[in-house]
């Protein structure tokens, strides 16, 4: 009984302590993002008072390039890690927060399109990444991994995987690397690119949610361009998050005929399990929005809390990218990444050039 | 035993408690 009350009480205490565990890496977050949101208004009063006609680098860029630095310099002490880790969190609660610059009819029509370029994008991810895997030799499950996280959505999608086909923990990390260290060049490759097409807002915002693997590096690649470049990749990578479970059970049920991965029983729990439920969230706040339940002054302040999210989520992004820890991975992974990704950035970016046109945005 | 709560419900049940909050008038202006 003693020792029922001892275990009951420390499991109750572990809960505040765990969130009190939060608080040093969140004010890390928050102040790099607030440093970058400071230094992106600065230069712009800078310009301004001075007559100077300074590009506008976004805040996005800034908050990245300081969580970056911190990393890759002096580190992130272990206080940090659980508060810097929540990251992720803020990228879903941003996204689902995001719903409300949303109406239903725009989800359904760019949704609509996003879904039939998905679909495009998943099948030459694949095949591409597939036959790469054979050239380089590398091992058939590693070969997986990297189609997967190529094809959907980099990082979550690898872990989804990892478990479902009974990858090594080497393997996925192989692959976590070879994505985050593509999803870190994406980050200033793609804007630059759009620049060069004269892309509109909508058609980089789909290029990049197609094209960008990791869901944070999409949404700060989509941010730098434009707001509404930001806003659009958003719903062009959630649409293609969504895809996640029906391309991991794929590959689950190849590697159980194969023997070697266990057996899926009941295949539409398997799907419900892996399926990103933050969409659901986004969906529900859109549906809010469009039949008027919040006032146009809340849609305003829902749609600055997104940003306040998001600001956080960029900082993260920029202090969990460890180049030497990335460095150390060995650059075969990384050649058939980089292949692969280029390919896709192509093709991708072919076929919302033409999607833009046909659709006129 | 409990079930764990995933990352994702937790990030859809903060984000509709915010909601609400902003909707209701707990939660004043938010600037950016």
């Amino acid at each position: 009984m003693a020792d029922a009350i001892v275990v009951e009480s420390s499991a109750s205490l572990a809960f505040p302590r765990r969130l009190f565990a939060l608080i040093p890496g969140l004010l890390l977050l928050a102040l790099l993002g607030y440093a970058g949101k400071l230094t992106e208004q600065s230069i712009a009063r800078y310009g301004k008072a001075h007559h100077l006609a300074l590009p506008n680098i976004e805040y996005v860029l800034w908050a990245i390039l300081f969580g970056l630095i911190v990393a890759n310099t002096i580190g992130v002490p272990e206080l940090f890690r659980a508060g810097v880790d929540t990251y992720e969190f803020w990228l879903k609660a941003g996204i689902v927060l995001l719903g409300v610059r949303f109406v239903l009819g725009d989800v359904a029509r760019m949704g609509g399109i996003s879904l039939a370029c998905v679909a495009i994008e998943l099948a030459i991810s694949i095949a591409l990444m597939t036959w790469l895997g054979k050239l380089f030799r590398l091992s058939p499950k590693l070969t997986s991994l990297l189609a997967i996280g190529s094809s959907i959505c980099g990082v979550s999608a690898i872990i989804a995987a990892k478990g479902a086909i009974d990858a090594d923990d080497e393997d996925a990390s192989y692959s976590m690397a070879a994505i985050l260290a593509l999803g870190a060049v994406s980050l200033f490759a793609f804007p630059a690119i759009g620049h060069w097409f004269g892309m509109h807002d909508h058609a980089f915002g789909l290029w990049v949610g197609l094209a960008v693997d990791n869901t944070a590096e999409a949404t700060a690649a989509g941010a730098l361009y434009s707001d509404a470049a930001g806003k659009f990749a958003v719903l062009a990578k959630t649409t293609r998050n969504a895809t996640i479970g029906f391309v991991v059970l794929g590959y689950a049920l190849y590697w159980a005929r194969k023997a070697q991965a266990s057996t899926i029983t009941n295949k539409a729990a398997f799907l419900w399990q892996k399926f990103p439920k933050f969409v659901l969230g986004f969906l529900l706040i859109s549906t809010l929005t469009t039949i008027g339940f919040f006032s146009k002054p809340q849609v305003a302040d829902l749609a600055n809390l997104s940003r306040w999210a998001f600001l956080l989520t960029f900082a993260g992004v920029g202090l969990r990218t460890n180049i030497r820890e990335m460095l150390k991975q060995g650059v075969r992974p990384f050649i058939v990444g980089a292949i692969g990704e280029f390919a896709i950035a192509g093709v991708t970016l072919a076929l919302v050039l033409v999607i833009a046109n046909s659709y006129a945005f | 035993m409990m079930r764990k709560i995933s990352l994702d419900w937790w990030s859809v049940i903060a984000s509709l408690l915010v909601a609400s909050a902003v909707k209701f008038g707990v939660l004043g202006k938010i600037p950016w």
